[in-house]
């Protein structure tokens, strides 16, 4: 079984930054990393290699200089062939833009039985790439994962929307993209990343893929953090007395801000 | 220097920072708070990779460097502040190197692989009742017999006792005792693998204590008397007579990774201040923080803590030029001042940290509850003496900055 794993260098969320004055985030300053679901794709597709058998595939688009170390985090992991699609301005690149370039790949670098993606990326959460990949490769798809059951040579997932649990039952070719609920990822060793270090990738260009891009790149005009402002209050609590006073106060808070 | 980590560094420091998330961060206070290290945590750890980080893979090891296992322990102790799930990592890379530097292939290839899986323990049994920081004054004493050694002695104050009669395979130490002589110095010193259980009982002549420490809970330290303990000759390290020289490198390579525990307790401490600072509200609703009385003494301690990761680091790297990538023209003597100047910030200025740590969190601070007060008690193990006392740092940098004969009083 041959399997690819698409993933995107994104802004590590947890670590952003702001211009205080204009709510602008400073995106140079935020560090990048590879989003904690397109970490369960690669475990997924660890997982059902291990269990089925198989190699492990990975591709992004970017830039050698900033994706190096993502690449070394993936072989790591344990994935035995990585790919670069180097395009400059790759931050600039739209969902579908994206889903394009994979397609292209996997039509020539296939083909793949399962494409595994996370659902949406750290930073954009778009979670337009994985359906746009399915629908121009024609592969049967399911989104949004986390159980993963093979049964008797049938692909079992399950998601839960907001109606309910769905159980989707499918054969390769498919392409599916899953949660942060679907797996822990594997933490690699410190041998692993050292075998990583030595491992190389190959670098495409879009034109290698017959892709002009050209066509493909979006401007972003602005981005702006929208903060809520808060406001506390501290009601202490010393005895049963003061646990009624605090409920009538609680009910009081949110009657005034118009939540009850 | 310029302080910078390659990206395989900087992976392995985030996979041990996730690895310690996951594993270390949940059960910290419980370690410290019931005194044992959880043998499951130790056996993933190995699985890990996270011992044996600076021996060869030849035998079994890792592969990687003294800078890798210094990151290693640096993160470990930010998650488990009062140090005893660092240290055993920490005295699981420092002296398993030393015995991938000076032992036999025989000894390494039995002892090794067993260390870096987490089933066996490898310290250091230097100290002595008369004073650990007198090591040309032990007087532990080898005698030769036929095909080995016949040991009489007692340490104190030995890391890891509990741990060799628990875990699976067992352990030992790296042993240093007088040979052919017993005279006061260091040139009749050898150094031994000093193995009393392995894969099965304890072997005869080995009578260990546990001592009950104030903190670091979770690591066992103990002692132990050697009643004509018989050591076969393949547990030799190295050369007869050289075991001194041997031993005070073993303590320059565990000291980097000493510094390193002391550096990421420290780190939590201050981002438990910084988080309490600046949400404690006082005086008409003013942070904690915007008094400079507070803000200057964080930014000086958060200076004196970048400055001990310098010197820490730095030594590190100086380490790896010397015994990992073997460059020519670097010698063991020349890590002596950058250890010593390591070892003696990095713990001081945790301590320190604490101690305005705790005052910053007024009553609370002096709760269990808060739990910051484990870390103060974990790293002052380091200001005492734990491989080696602050007044030996300074012994060295005197000396080695001097000249020796420009201290003898
Ligand atoms: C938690 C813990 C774990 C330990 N684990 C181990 C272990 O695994 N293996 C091991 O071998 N040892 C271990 N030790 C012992 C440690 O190495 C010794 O504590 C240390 O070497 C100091 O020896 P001592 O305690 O006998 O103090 P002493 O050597 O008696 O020193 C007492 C004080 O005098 C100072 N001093 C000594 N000589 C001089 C001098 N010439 N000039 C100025 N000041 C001086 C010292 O700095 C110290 O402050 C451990 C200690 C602790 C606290």
């Amino acid at each position: 079984m041959k399997i690819l794993v698409p993933i995107k260098l994104s802004y590590d969320i947890n670590q952003m930054k702001y211009d205080e004055r204009t709510g602008e985030p400073i995106l140079d300053a935020v560090p990048m990393i590879m989003g904690d679901m397109d970490r369960c794709a690669i475990e997924a597709a660890l997982r059902l290699k291990e269990s089925l058998g198989g190699t492990v595939e990975f591709l992004s688009i970017g830039s050698r200089d900033t994706h190096n170390k993502m690449m070394m985090d993936a072989y790591a992991m344990g994935c035995d062939k990585g790919y670069l699609i180097e395009v400059d301005n790759y931050k600039e690149l739209n969902a579908y833009s994206v889903a394009y370039l994979i397609s292209k790949f996997a039509e020539k670098y296939g083909p793949y039985d399962i494409i595994i993606l996370g659902n949406t990326s750290q930073d954009t959460h778009s979670s337009i790439v994985p359906p746009a990949v399915s629908s121009l490769l024609s592969y049967s798809s399911a989104f949004g994962i986390d159980k993963i059951n093979v049964e008797d040579g049938e692909y079992v997932f399950e998601a839960t929307y907001e109606d309910g649990i769905y159980v989707f039952k499918l054969r390769p070719p498919m392409v599916i993209s899953v949660t942060t609920e679907a797996n822990t990822p594997r933490i690699p060793t410190l041998k692993d990343i050292l075998r990583a270090k030595r491992m190389k990738y190959d670098i495409l260009k879009p034109s290698d893929l017959d892709v002009e891009l050209e066509l493909a790149r979006v401007n972003i005009s602005s981005i702006k953090r929208f903060a809520t402002p808060r406001r506390g209050e501290m009601i202490e609590v010393d005895s049963d007395e003061d646990v009624e006073k605090a409920v009538d106060r609680i009910v009081e808070l949110l009657k005034e801000a118009e939540i009850i | 220097m310029y302080l910078e980590f390659s990206e395989d560094e900087e992976l392995f420091r985030e996979a041990v920072r996730e690895f310690s998330k996951r594993y270390i961060e949940p059960i910290w206070v419980e370690v410290d708070e019931k005194g044992r290290l959880p043998m499951d945590l130790i056996k993933r750890m190995g699985e890990q990779g996270l011992f044996a980080i600076p021996v060869s893979d030849e035998f079994g090891g890792v592969g990687g460097s003294l800078t890798m296992a210094a990151i290693a322990t640096e993160e470990i102790a930010y998650h488990d502040p009062a140090v005893a799930i660092a240290v055993y990592a920490l005295l699981q890379n420092g002296w398993p190197m030393a015995l991938d530097q000076f032992g036999s292939d025989e000894l390494k290839s039995m002892i090794l692989p067993e260390v870096a899986s987490g089933d066996a323990f490898f310290g250091i049994a230097s100290t002595e009742a008369h004073g650990g920081s007198d090591v040309a004054g032990i007087k532990t004493f080898a005698e030769k017999v036929d095909g080995g050694w016949r040991v009489n002695g007692e340490k104190v104050y030995i890391s890891g006792v509990r741990e060799v009669l628990e875990l699976p395979t067992g352990g030992g130490w790296f042993l240093v005792s007088k040979t052919g002589s017993r005279d006061y110095g260091h040139r009749n010193i050898s150094a031994f693998a000093l193995v009393p259980r392995w894969k099965g009982d304890v072997k005869d002549g080995f009578e260990p204590t546990v001592f009950e420490e104030i903190g670091r809970g979770g690591l066992s330290t103990g002692g132990f008397k050697l009643n004509n303990f018989v050591v076969d000759e393949k547990f030799l390290i190295g050369e007869e007579g050289k075991g001194f020289y041997y031993v005070m490198q073993g303590f320059n390579i565990a000291r980097i990774l000493v510094s390193a525990a002391c550096i990421g307790s420290g780190r939590w401490a201050l981002d438990q201040a910084k988080e309490w600072l600046t949400t404690r509200k006082l005086f008409q609703g003013r942070k904690l923080s915007s008094f400079q009385g507070i803000n200057f003494k964080f930014a000086e301690l958060y200076t004196e803590l970048e400055a001990a990761r310098l010197f820490t680091y730095r030594a590190a790297r100086l380490a790896d030029k010397i015994y990992i990538e073997r460059k020519p023209g670097y010698k063991p003597q020349d890590l002596n001042v950058p250890v010593a100047m390591a070892k003696l910030k990095a713990p001081e200025t945790a301590i320190r940290i604490y101690e305005e740590v705790l005052k910053w969190f007024g009553a609370y601070g002096y709760t269990k509850e808060s739990n910051v007060y484990r870390g103060w008690l974990g790293t002052f193990s380091y200001v005492i003496g734990a491989e080696g006392g602050q007044n030996i740092m300074r012994i060295i940098i005197a000396r080695d900055v001097l000249g020796k004969e420009n201290i003898r009083s």
